[in-house]
């Protein structure tokens, strides 16, 4: 292997994509030329610099606000193709076929057959889990114009079309819990997503459900609301510690604004490690990193209790 | 247990919005830091990540598990980051050359967004870096992101950027060789 080969592989060596073969090569080559080591040398160091720099992580905030960009978007993508131009869609392409509208016929008396049997065979009186009702009319809302100018005939609009619903339940029902664990991630009112948190908070015991401990994570990390992420926090802290909630607290104590959140969070963590939830090598950094910057003597005080433990 | 990515997305196919949101919010980490070093702007790095992720909801209906998910998302991300750049650059360069510049204008960057405090870095080391790695050709800086910061294998590096093996080490090299000659003269 000659000198210029040698430096065009030193990349490559660094980022272990050689194979075994090459790499022998170049290892000789590199014990035997004081000059190719050298370059090794300093390219070791160029990759030490950088990597450095690549220790810096996202800012929370900025996470948060292109997640809740990203949301408003999806919303209003999902309000363009409403379900009742679809169903109106559907059925309109039957009308001018004389077989189709021999198939939707029969689809219509299938689906009276249907009712019939659901009303007539249901029994009359049963425990009722769940009582979801839709009765109030749909309502429009957020008319943005994409084209207003009339002047040639045409229009162009969005808009998003709202039916106000009632549900009335068990807080264990799944269907209600469902619909409250999508509130609190997307619900843009705060004191809607505490209430939320607070009914999910109720039926979280011993077996929490995986959808709402990561929806938990994911309010108590970013949500903008202080309120709201304590009290996430404070839920996550009821539940059976593992692995996922320690690093939440962890991430909330060391990226959280907030004295009273990241207080809740070492709360939490010395509660976790008395359930022999153990911290690695890294959390113990994080740790001790947070004992120097962290102005709140309480959490400075819990966190070097933990850090004695080990 | 967790469900996988495949998983998701089959749920998120069916109009299961949770699935959806999950699938994201176990990328999109990544897809804004890799957004943010290669433009160095949190704004831009937002429009893309809209971008990335507005693609994925559109075209998720079309994914054909013939690849990770990771791999087809990654190469979304590059195909939107190098156009990005090139749109950018582009507009740039008429809005500086042009007489009529008027309709580009908007495009230029004041000095308040490219101040060292609004970018990615928070020391003069890390604003050499990103200075650094602005001079590299779109398709290199994504290259070498994708190695150096995210830690993919050159193959699939290739898978997501559509390209040889052979084209993404000439970049990687390429890469890293003009960061080593520029942050040498920069200490």
């Amino acid at each position: 292997m000659n000198h210029n080969e040698c430096k065009e592989l030193i990349p490559f060596y660094l980022y272990e994509e050689l194979d075994t073969e090459k790499k022998r090569v170049f290892e000789d080559h590199i014990k035997s030329c004081t000059d190719c080591a050298g370059e090794l040398e300093s390219y070791k160091n160029l990759f030490a610099d950088i990597s450095e720099d690549s220790k810096s992580s996202i800012d929370p905030k900025l996470l948060l606000e292109a997640r809740l960009e990203l949301r408003v978007f999806l919303k209003a993508q999902k309000n363009k193709i409403s379900y009742s131009n679809n169903i109106k869609d559907y059925f309109a392409s039957f009308f001018y076929k004389p077989v189709g509208l021999a198939v939707s016929g029969f689809s219509l008396l299938l689906i009276g057959l249907f009712i019939g049997y659901m009303v007539f065979n249901s029994p009359l009186v049963n425990e009722i889990k769940t009582n979801y009702t839709k009765s109030d009319p749909i309502r429009i809302q957020n008319i943005n114009f994409i084209d207003s100018d009339p002047s040639d005939g045409e229009v162009e609009f969005t808009f998003e079309t709202v039916q106000s619903d009632r549900m009335k339940g068990n807080v264990n029902d799944s269907e209600l819990q469902k619909i409250l664990t999508y509130a609190v991630l997307n619900e843009q009112n705060p004191g809607t997503r505490l209430n939320s948190i607070n009914v999910i908070n109720a039926n979280q015991t011993q077996k929490p459900d995986d959808e709402i401990k990561s929806t938990l994570i994911t309010v108590a990390k970013f949500d903008n609301n202080p309120g709201v992420r304590i009290e996430a926090l404070k839920s996550l802290n009821k539940l059976p510690a593992d692995e996922e909630i320690k690093n939440t607290l962890i991430y909330v104590l060391l990226n959280d604004t907030s004295a009273g959140i990241r207080i809740e969070a070492i709360n939490g963590l010395v509660d976790a490690s008395k359930t022999g939830i153990s911290l690695n090598q890294k959390d113990l950094i994080s740790l001790r990193d947070k004992i120097q910057t962290e102005n709140n003597n309480y959490i400075r005080y819990q966190a070097k209790n933990i850090i004695k433990e080990y | 247990m967790a469900l996988t990515d495949n998983e998701l997305i089959i749920n998120a196919n069916n109009g299961d919005v949770m699935a959806l949101e999950e699938l994201i919010y176990r990328y999109d980490k990544m897809v804004l830091r890799l957004a943010m070093k290669y433009t160095g702007d949190s704004d831009d790095a937002k429009d893309i990540y809209q971008e990335v992720f507005i693609r994925v909801y559109k075209n998720l209906s079309r994914f054909q598990f013939k690849s990770e998910f990771s791999t087809w998302l990654f190469r979304i991300t590059s195909n939107v980051c190098i156009s990005f750049k090139r749109k950018y650059n582009k507009q740039n360069h008429l809005s500086l050359n042009d007489e009529d510049n008027s309709g580009y204008i908007s495009t230029i960057p004041d000095d308040d967004v490219l101040s060292p405090e609004n970018l990615f870095v928070n020391s003069e080391h890390g604003v050499k870096i990103n200075e650094a790695l602005n001079n590299l050709s779109p398709n290199q800086k994504m290259s070498f992101l994708l190695k150096h910061y995210e830690g993919y294998k050159i193959r699939e590096i290739a898978e997501m950027m559509n390209c040889k093996e052979g084209t993404i080490k000439k970049y990687l090299f390429e890469a890293v060789r003009k960061l080593k000659t520029q942050l040498e003269n920069s200490y």
